[in-house]
């Protein structure tokens, strides 16, 4: 079982719907792939027309190891099953901190799923938080979707140095740039100037695409109904990109 | 099955739904559904389903397991019949490998049909379940309803919701039993076993001619599968049926008009005799991994030119024995065995009744057993023992046969003992001949020049390795023959036969 965690600090910036599109192809090659909607908004639950709503919330989730699986839904789609969001795990935090080894909760919620699942992907809140260290010491690899501005070089290199502190296994660490408009100077500068010899940068580019914000309105991922979209592209190579380094 | 496409029913489906669930309705597909199984029904008696689904363009393999638990594989290339090592690798090829042995799967039924998927929305669009509807012969359909995870409340209310519409109720293993009925067979309808029904009372030469053409029947079931050589299964049970004939005429022939026991003595012969090499070769190569694994010396793989060998020698017995079972001699010899059933030759009277046929037969080839067996010592020959094995298996085909007249549990008894002396007797003769086989074997191959040493070697090693066994089983013989002697077992053979010990 491979673990993937879209992760970024800050909100908006493309973690959901990256999770989404990259969980839907990797179950379209047949991969048997779990979305975890950590969010307590719980896009990534709506995306796929599922209720946001697990059963006993964040407190059973995080003490009952029984509980993911129960509530875990079908999607529309073959090999794409979902975790739902609560609304209750706004309080994931204070639910965590009360366990013992409260960094590796989430990793010991998801390894009675490991016989059943090829890939899961973890969609994120934004925030640092015991959440997302837990997200960062379960996880095989980062996903980081980079907005293009000086800022976010910053960013970066502050998860970097903070992944590398840990302790024995550390996730791969795979940025991209999201939302990128090639008509806008700063961001080809920053794109192109980022990139340059950082291993950790990923070659794809999200551009900012209105299908990926119509996602909301078809309630589907971007390849289901805009199969020849550029968006679809970049999605399907920066899947293979993933692939491929991580 | 003759099958027509129906439209009706769609807007059923429909009204019985709402204002629950919505419906969107799939393209229509066109769906083939071959059943495989072994010739001996290995995966129904194991409460297990295989089949191959062709649905469009794409060909799965769809097993179901007793609980109900699936799996399935892609299976664009399978050829059929085929053997389970053909099957694609993964857990289904697992569970249908543990099932099926060495045995090749078989198509046993044919379906075809339209489907269409049918997706079950709730209130939120979201897809719910989904409805397979297929339309089978006239009104016939099929409805198969799946859950999708998190929401079998869902598909429960919707196969509820849906019971009203006729053939909802149907699932696929009655679409199995009756695309079987529709080709005039049914489950479990071929067993190796021997499972005659006989009256006790009835005259003797009337069993003895039901029993025969019981072997008859076997006998012919399983010829196609040996001209095309499905698997090495067909002769063996075409061999056992030869064999359990002979004995009956041998044992019990006398009840018959004389020529025609005479003639079917000498012609089951010729049949048995026809069949040897090709099934002698079929043992080698089973059990060849099972010996290659015990070398110690040589390595398994020194003995790849000596399988090559072993088939080149069968492709070639194989085509004399097809020869031989598409001769004119073959086809008399089965219609002469027919006509017993037929009632072509005159019927004598005056043998009695079949229960004390089989008292008397069952009686005399236990009594040959044990006088034979109680002479053998370490000293003795070894054709002394390779004829009591032969004794041995005349008292196990008696057994079989008038099974139906005994009780079933002082049957087991001695059934079971006698099964042991019988491995005994098999190990000690089988690894004579097999070793001897080897010998030949390897002067055939040294003869083309082309043999590598370490081959020969290995095959050294095999025949060391089956001399152990044989002396093995001739040190366990004296054993196992008190242990067959014994009062309590010799009092389970005493109760069928009349006889009594001592
Ligand atoms: N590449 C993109 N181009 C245009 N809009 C995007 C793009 N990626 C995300 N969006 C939109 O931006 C908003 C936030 O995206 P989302 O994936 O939910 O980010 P996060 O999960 O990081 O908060 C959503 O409305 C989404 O449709
Ligand atoms: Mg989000």
């Amino acid at each position: 079982m491979k673990l993937v965690a879209t992760y970024n600090i800050k909100g908006g910036v493309g973690k959901t719907s990256t999770a989404v599109n990259l969980a839907y192809l990797a179950a379209r090659e047949g991969q048997r792939t779990l979305l975890c909607d950590l969010d307590p908004q719980g896009a990534a639950s709506f995306l796929f027309r599922i209720k946001p709503k697990v059963k006993g919330g964040a407190r059973a989730l995080v003490r009952r190891a029984t509980t993911a699986a129960a509530a875990i839904k079908a999607t529309d789609f073959d090999n794409l099953d979902l975790l739902p969001a609560d609304f209750s795990y706004r309080n994931m935090d204070l639910e965590l901190d009360s366990q013992k080894k409260s960094t590796r909760r989430i990793e010991r919620l998801l390894r009675p799923l490991a016989d059943e699942y090829d890939v899961v992907f973890l969609d994120c809140p934004p925030s640092i938080s015991l959440v997302s260290e837990n997200i960062m010491q379960a996880a095989d690899a980062l996903l980081v979707p980079l907005i293009p501005a000086t800022l976010s070089l910053r960013t970066f290199e502050q998860l970097t140095t903070f992944v590398a502190g840990f302790d024995g296994r550390r996730p791969a660490i795979l940025a991209f740039f999201s939302m990128v408009d090639r008509r806008k100077r700063l961001h080809r500068t920053v794109v192109e100037e980022m990139a340059d010899g950082r291993p950790n940068i990923a070659r794809t580019v999200i551009p900012a695409a209105s299908v990926i914000e119509q996602m909301a309105e078809h309630r589907a991922p971007v390849p289901v109904f805009a199969p020849r979209s550029p968006a679809a592209r970049c999605y399907d190579a920066l899947w293979a990109e993933l692939q491929r380094r991580t | 099955m003759d099958l027509r496409f129906d439209r009706l029913g769609d807007d059923a489906i429909g009204i019985a739904l709402a204002p629950r669930y919505q419906t969107v309705t799939g393209p229509e597909v066109d769906v083939e559904r071959t059943w495989l199984d072994t010739f001996d029904w290995r995966l129904h008696g194991n409460g297990q389903q295989l089949l191959l689904a062709k649905v469009g363009d794409e060909v799965r393999l769809e097993f179901e397991s007793a609980d109900g638990h699936k799996l399935s594989a892609a299976a664009a290339r399978l050829r059929l019949p085929a053997s389970v090592d053909a099957l694609p690798p993964g857990p289904l090829q697992e569970q249908v490998s543990a099932a099926a042995g060495i045995r090749a799967l078989t198509p046993t039924a044919h379906v075809q049909c339209m489907r269409r998927e049918i997706r079950l929305l709730n209130d939120d669009d979201k897809t719910v379940a989904r409805l397979r509807v297929e339309h089978l012969s006239g009104h016939d359909r099929l409805f198969t309803v799946s859950a999708l995870r998190g929401y079998e409340p869902d598909a429960d209310r919707i196969r509820v919701m849906l019971g009203a519409i006729p053939g909802a109720d149907r699932n696929e293993r009655d679409l199995y039993d009756e695309a079987l009925r529709a080709v005039g067979r049914h489950a479990g309808d071929y067993s190796g076993k021997v499972d005659l029904q006989l009256d006790g009372d009835r005259p003797a030469e009337e069993t003895v001619r039901l029993v025969l053409d019981d072997f008859r029947v076997t006998l012919e079931a399983n010829l196609p599968g040996v001209l095309s050589d499905v698997d090495t299964e067909f002769l063996h049970d075409l061999r056992v049926a030869v064999r359990r004939a002979r004995s009956t005429v041998k044992l019990t022939g006398d009840v018959l008009p004389h020529v025609v026991s005479e003639l079917l003595q000498s012609e089951l012969k010729w049949l048995g005799d026809l069949t040897t090499p090709t099934r002698d070769l079929d043992v080698y190569r089973l059990s060849l991994a099972e010996l290659a694994q015990h070398l110690r010396a040589a390595d398994a793989s020194d003995l790849t030119p000596f399988r090559h060998h072993l088939e080149a020698r069968r492709r070639a017995e194989l085509r004399r024995l097809v020869r031989g079972l598409r001769s004119r001699r073959f086809e008399r010899v089965l219609n002469s065995w027919a006509t017993l059933s037929n009632g072509d030759n005159p019927r004598l009277t005056g043998h009695g009744t079949t229960a004390e046929l089989a008292r008397a037969r069952l009686g005399r080839a236990h009594r040959r057993v044990v006088r034979l067996g109680s002479t053998i010592d370490q000293d003795s020959p070894a054709e002394r023992l390779h004829d009591l094995r032969k004794r041995c298996k005349e008292l196990r085909y008696l057994l079989e046969i008038f099974a139906s007249l005994h009780d079933k549990s002082k049957r087991r008894g001695a059934v079971q003992v006698l099964k042991g002396l019988q491995e005994c007797l098999g190990d000690f003769q089988d690894s004579e001949v097999q070793r001897l086989e080897l010998r030949r074997f390897a002067a055939e191959m040294m003869e083309t020049g082309t043999t590598p040493p370490a081959t020969i070697l290995a095959m050294g090693e095999l025949a060391a390795q089956l001399h152990t066994v044989q002396q093995r089983a001739r040190e366990e013989f004296l054993d196992t023959f008190q242990t067959f002697m014994k009062d309590r077992n010799q009092h389970s053979f005493a109760q069928l036969t009349g006889w009594s010990p001592g």
